[in-house]
C-alpha cells in the first residue's frame, strides 16, 4: 500500500516535471537539429544542379567564361567544406559555412543575369526548366533558413530563460547556444532574376 | 508603509485579468502581423475573378479529387500581396491553412494576385515529386498565363486546376502543355524527399502548435492541438472545408501575365 502510494507520487512529481519543462531543451535541441538538415539538404540540392546548368550555358558558343568560370568555383569550394560535428556550436566553422555559400549563391545570381544577354540559351526549353528548379530551390533554401532560425531561436530562448535556465544547470550542462544565420537573405543572393519576362 | 504598498497593490490585482490579457494580446501579435484571408472553402475568390458557376464547378473538382486521393488543392484569388514576395506569401499562406494532410503534406495551392498580375503554383512537401517546380512553371507558362493575356481569367484558372489534377493523377503532364520532351524532372530527387517530410514534419508540427495554440485561444477551447488546428476551418461555407495541417517548404513555380 505504501509503495503504491510512493509510487503514485514518483509517477506525479514526474508528469509535473514534464510539464514544467524538464524534456523542453532536448525538445527544441532536435527541432533545430531536424531544420539545420533541411537547410544543408537544401544547399546539396542546389549544388546538384550547377553541373546540370553548367553544361547548358557551355552549349552557347562564345559564352563569356569568366561568370561562368566563378560558378564553378564557389561550387567546388563549398564541395571541400568538411562540416565539423559542432558546426552548430562553433561560430567560425558555421561562419565560414555560410560565407561559402553565400560566395555561390552571389555567383550563380550573376550567371542566369549574365544569360539574359543570350537570347539562344535563354529560350531553350532546357534551360526553362533549370531555371524553374534553380529558383524553386532558392525558394526552398530562405524558406529553410527562416525555419532553421525560428528553430533556433527557441532553443537559445529556453537556454537563457526560466524555467530552461535550471534545468540546463542540473541537466543540460553540455547544451550550448546555437549559432544562426547573419548574413541577411538578400546578401547570399537569392537571384532576383525575373523569370517571368521571356514570356512578356 | 506595508499598509500602503498594499493600498498600491490591491487595484493592480484587480486589473489582473485586464494586464494578462493584454500580455496575450502582445505575445500573439506576431502571429497575427500578416495578415491572411479567411479559409472559406476550396475556391477563395477574394479579387472576384470567377463567376458562382464557375467557382462552384472548381469546388466540386477539388472536392472529388480529395475525395479520391487525399490531395488538398485550394484556389486563391487576391486583389494584391501586400507588398510581400508571391512564393513567400505562398508557403505562409498554406502553412497558416494547413493545406493537404497533416501525415502526408500533399497540398497545393494556385494563388493568383490580380493588382500585381502574378500567379503561384506552391506546392506542399508531399507532391513535390510530381508537381515539380518544372511542372508548375510550365502550367504556368502554357496554360494559365496565355489564357489571362487573353482576358479570361475563368478558363485560366480552370485549366490550370486541369493541368495539376491531371499531372498529381498520371504522374506526368498531358502532352500538350509538356510540349518538349526535353523538360525532365528533377532526377533521383524521390528517394530523398521520401524521407524528408517525416523528418521535417515533427519541427513543423511543434512549430505550429506553438503559434496555433495561442490563435486557438480564440475559439474558446484554447490548448490542445485538435482545437487549434480547428481554428484554420473556414467553418460553415464550402462545406465544412478546412486544411488537414500539411505543411509547405517552398516549392513550386511564380509566374505573371
Amino acid at each position: 500500500m505504501r509503495i503504491a502510494t510512493r509510487l503514485g507520487l514518483l509517477a506525479a512529481l514526474l508528469l509535473g516535471l514534464t510539464s514544467c519543462g524538464i524534456n523542453a531543451i532536448p525538445t527544441y535541441e532536435e527541432q533545430a537539429a531536424a531544420a539545420w538538415s533541411q537547410v544543408l539538404n537544401q544547399y546539396k540540392r542546389r549544388t546538384d544542379l550547377i553541373p546540370n546548368l553548367v553544361a547548358t550555358v557551355q552549349g552557347a558558343a562564345d559564352f563569356e567564361r569568366g561568370t561562368l568560370n566563378d560558378v564553378v568555383e564557389a561550387r567546388a569550394k563549398v564541395n571541400q567544406i568538411q562540416l565539423p560535428d559542432d558546426i552548430l556550436t562553433n561560430p567560425g566553422a558555421f561562419q565560414q559555412f555560410e560565407q561559402l555559400q553565400g560566395q555561390l549563391g552571389g555567383a550563380l545570381s550573376r550567371l542566369l543575369v549574365t544569360v539574359e544577354a543570350y537570347p539562344q540559351i535563354q529560350t531553350s526549353q532546357n534551360f526553362l526548366a533549370l531555371q524553374s528548379q534553380i529558383e524553386g530551390t532558392e525558394n526552398r533554401i530562405s524558406v529553410a533558413r527562416r525555419d532553421y532560425i525560428e528553430a533556433v531561436r527557441l532553443y537559445n530562448t529556453e537556454l537563457k530563460t526560466f524555467p530552461g535556465r535550471i534545468w540546463k544547470m542540473i541537466l543540460y550542462g553540455t547544451a550550448e547556444p546555437m549559432q544562426t544565420f547573419t548574413i541577411s537573405e538578400e546578401e547570399t543572393a537569392v537571384p532576383k532574376v525575373d523569370f517571368g519576362k521571356s514570356s512578356d | 508603509m506595508s499598509t500602503a504598498i498594499l493600498r498600491m497593490a490591491r487595484p493592480m490585482v484587480r486589473r489582473a485579468p485586464r494586464l494578462l490579457f493584454l500580455l496575450w494580446l502582445i505575445a500573439a501579435g506576431p502571429a497575427l502581423a500578416q495578415s491572411f484571408p479567411e479559409l472559406t472553402g476550396r475556391v477563395v475568390d477574394d479579387a472576384g475573378l470567377l463567376s458562382a458557376s464557375g467557382e462552384a464547378d472548381l469546388t466540386s473538382r477539388l472536392a472529388a479529387f480529395e475525395e479520391a486521393t487525399t490531395d488538398q488543392i485550394v484556389v486563391v484569388t487576391l486583389p494584391d500581396l501586400g507588398g510581400y514576395d508571391i512564393a513567400d506569401y505562398g508557403f505562409q499562406l498554406g502553412r497558416h491553412w494547413g493545406i493537404g494532410q497533416a501525415d502526408k503534406n500533399n497540398g497545393a495551392l494556385l494563388i493568383v494576385s490580380r493588382d500585381d498580375r502574378k500567379i503561384r503554383i506552391e506546392v506542399g512537401y508531399g507532391l513535390e515529386g510530381t508537381l515539380t517546380d518544372a511542372n508548375s512553371k510550365l502550367i504556368i507558362e502554357n496554360v494559365i498565363v496565355p489564357a489571362f493575356k487573353a482576358g479570361d481569367f475563368e478558363k485560366g484558372i480552370s485549366d490550370g486546376v486541369a493541368a495539376i489534377l491531371a499531372l498529381l493523377n498520371d504522374g506526368e503532364l498531358p502532352a500538350e502543355i509538356a510540349d518538349s520532351d526535353q523538360v525532365s524532372d528533377e532526377p533521383g530527387e524521390r528517394p530523398d524527399w521520401a524521407v524528408l517530410p517525416v523528418l521535417i514534419f515533427f519541427a513543423i508540427f511543434i512549430f505550429f502548435m506553438f503559434f496555433a495554440g495561442r490563435r486557438g485561444g480564440g475559439t474558446g477551447t484554447g490548448g490542445s492541438w485538435h482545437s487549434s488546428s480547428g481554428g484554420f476551418s473556414g467553418g460553415s461555407s464550402g462545406g465544412g472545408f478546412s486544411g488537414g495541417g500539411g505543411s509547405f517548404g517552398g516549392g513550386g513555380a511564380s509566374g505573371r501575365w
